[in-house]
């Protein structure tokens, strides 16, 4: 296979907005690899689901894009349950957060950064090893930091000081152009700050934090 | 990245500057009568880099507004000139927003000497371009 690399250009950042997720009622969901969705299908290309209950642990507590959507079934993007030990629970729970509630930053947006520490090291020394240390069971959350350029114009900017101010947890769906999937995941917009420099444009900083690192979905080959 | 609209948005700003007269093509057999001080312009790029994830770009670099006026007057006529053009030319805005002429830079010599009879100075008037996406 010849080396590549995919340029950034025509990505897509969807931050979902307020609207309460749809709840899906899944009737069945197979063991396979894309897991697929027997449900009163509404969900389509763009959306993003979160499963939670499902009685897959490959599933419960993860966000996947939909993929393949019919009247009656979908596809969870990058999922795999072809080895599961788990069945369809008795109460299976699907959010469907659509992407036409979300906004998309890309027009704003012109670096984006993921950080992820290690959990911290606490000093636990004692007068036989004053060195001890010991590593926190606390691993800090992963945080997504988007820079870009201010433009009151864009409905996006908007949105995204509104986002500031709520504090309320929003779907985040980096769409990877070149069919390269979707990176996504939970995040909520925890600062917006301002770059203005003396010769220059006048940009914004957003931190987002996320409650669990977002994933890049996609079918492995 | 237009290049027409942004050549057309400073050749309007031009011809509305008062200060000397604006010469659009400096190559034509015949400047403005007499020894009035005169101005053209040129465009630097330095440089173009994608600032948005949509195709936003900006391009970056310097508009030479160059002064010149008649043999044996004299830099104080063309340096006044310079000034009173440079400044005219600064208060203008892109209703756009696209094209921003930031700041004067230093004013340089612009003449070639005996070559040719015009005496000239160049300020480089640093500009940003924004073009691109939806």
């Amino acid at each position: 296979m010849p080396a590549k690399a995919y340029s950034t250009k025509g990505l897509q950042i969807w931050l979902g907005g307020t609207e309460a997720p749809a709840a899906l009622v899944p009737t069945a969901i197979t063991s396979a690899k894309p897991a697929v969705v027997t449900v009163a299908n509404t969900a389509v290309v763009g959306d993003l689901v979160y499963v939670s209950n499902s009685g897959f642990p490959e599933l419960d507590g993860k966000w996947f894009p939909v993929g393949t959507p019919t009247a009656t079934q979908f596809e969870l993007v990058g999922s795999d349950t072809t080895g599961t030990a788990g069945a369809l629970a008795t109460a299976p729970t699907v959010d469907l957060h659509a992407q036409g509630d979300a906004f998309d930053l890309s027009c704003l947006a012109k670096t984006i950064t993921f950080n992820s520490d290690a959990p911290a090291a606490i000093q636990a020394g004692t007068y036989c090893d004053p060195s001890l240390a010991i590593t926190s069971p606390i691993i800090p959350p992963t945080t997504v930091e988007v820079t870009g350029n201010i433009k009151i114009e864009d409905p996006a900017y908007g949105e995204l000081i509104d986002a500031e101010a709520d504090g309320v947890q929003r779907s985040l769906d980096i769409v990877l152009p070149f069919g390269q999937q979707h990176i996504v995941g939970p995040a909520v917009i925890s600062m917006v700050t301002w770059d203005l420099p003396v010769d220059g444009v006048q940009g914004f900083r957003a931190t987002m934090t996320c409650a669990s690192k977002p994933q890049h979905r996609f079918e492995h080959a | 990245m237009s290049e027409a609209y942004k050549r057309e948005l400073v050749r309007g700003w031009c011809e509305a500057v008062t200060a000397a007269v604006f010469v659009q093509t400096i190559n034509d057999a015949d400047r403005p009568a007499g020894a009035a001080p005169w101005f053209t312009v040129q465009w630097e790029v330095d440089a173009v880099e994608v600032i948005g994830y949509c195709g936003v770009s900006q391009e970056t670099g310097q508009l030479n507004i160059i002064v010149g006026a008649g043999p044996g007057g004299g830099d104080a006529e063309v340096a006044a000139a310079t000034d009173d053009v440079v400044a005219e030319l600064l208060a203008n805005v892109d209703p756009q927003g696209q094209l921003t002429l930031e700041r004067a830079n230093g004013t340089t010599e612009h003449s070639a000497g005996s070559a040719d009879r015009w005496y000239r100075l160049n300020t480089p008037i640093s500009y940003r371009y924004v073009t691109g996406g939806p």
